[in-house]
């Protein structure tokens, strides 16, 4: 029926490799994900990398692997995301400085 | 934007984000709580703002007073009483009452219901083993 299918029995897992991908990751839900600063404008925070577990308008906050929490401004540097499905994508911080819930419309036009 | 009627598109993405945002809270509670609290919070915003209900299996899972995550036997306790489903969250105190009574209704007139058409089977077969 399809030319590609994905077999995956794990149900969750399936129906989440679906929904993010690099056309939507900077609308969808960046809690959860993995996380690894590649650049920045201070040097500090070149490197911090981990799981994304809060979202503000203005910062990510990432749990390292020491358990330790890191708030990281959006404005200053850019991102590695890693996609559930193994997926890399680098995203200027720039372009997501938004409230959670308003960068599912806010438009990005601009910046390509 | 115009208030109101978003694209589908975008409808979509937003419950894909509340059912993320939930299934994380899930599973961040017994280590941190106060972030499924926060994780919580983010979804109903995305939920008031996008004029979503909420999904049917996680519209129990979060007190309707004051906004936390509810795990049962942990930090809610639940009772049926007086044919409803009573909530109550142990962060605040308060009670969510969730009636049963219309499925009860049905319940019974379904059995009523089945009874009868047994019922007149059952006579038609004898009818036609007399014959």
């Amino acid at each position: 029926m399809y030319p590609s299918r994905i077999i995956n029995h794990n149900k969750d897992f399936h129906t989440r490799l679906i929904m993010i991908t690099p056309d939507n990751v900077f609308r969808h839900e960046l809690v959860g994900l993995y996380v690894k600063v590649a650049d920045s404008t201070h040097e500090g925070l070149i490197g911090i990398e981990g799981k994304v577990v809060d979202e503000t308008k203005n910062t990510i906050s990432i749990e390292q692997k020491d358990k330790s929490e890191k708030i990281v401004p959006k404005g200053v540097a850019t991102f590695h995301f890693k996609l559930p499905d193994g997926r890399i994508v680098e995203i200027e911080g720039k372009i997501i400085i938004a409230r959670p819930e308003d960068r599912i419309k806010k438009k990005f036009r601009k910046f390509w | 934007m115009r208030r109101g009627r978003r694209p589908q598109w975008m409808l979509k993405i937003a419950r894909e984000r509340i059912d993320i945002l939930f299934k994380l809270a899930e599973e961040s509670f017994e280590i941190h709580p106060e972030r499924s609290h926060r994780y919580i919070q983010m979804a109903r915003n995305i939920a008031t703002k996008y004029n979503i209900r909420m999904p049917r299996i996680w519209r129990r899972r979060f007190c309707k007073n004051c906004y936390k995550f509810l795990k049962p036997g942990t930090n809610c306790q639940i009772r049926l009483k007086e044919s409803s489903v009573i909530i109550k969250c142990l962060e605040c105190g308060n009670l969510m009452k969730i009636p049963y009574i219309r499925e009860k209704k049905d319940k019974r007139r379904k059995k009523i219901e089945s009874c009868i058409i047994k019922k007149g089977i059952d006579e038609q077969i004898t009818f036609n083993n007399h014959h």
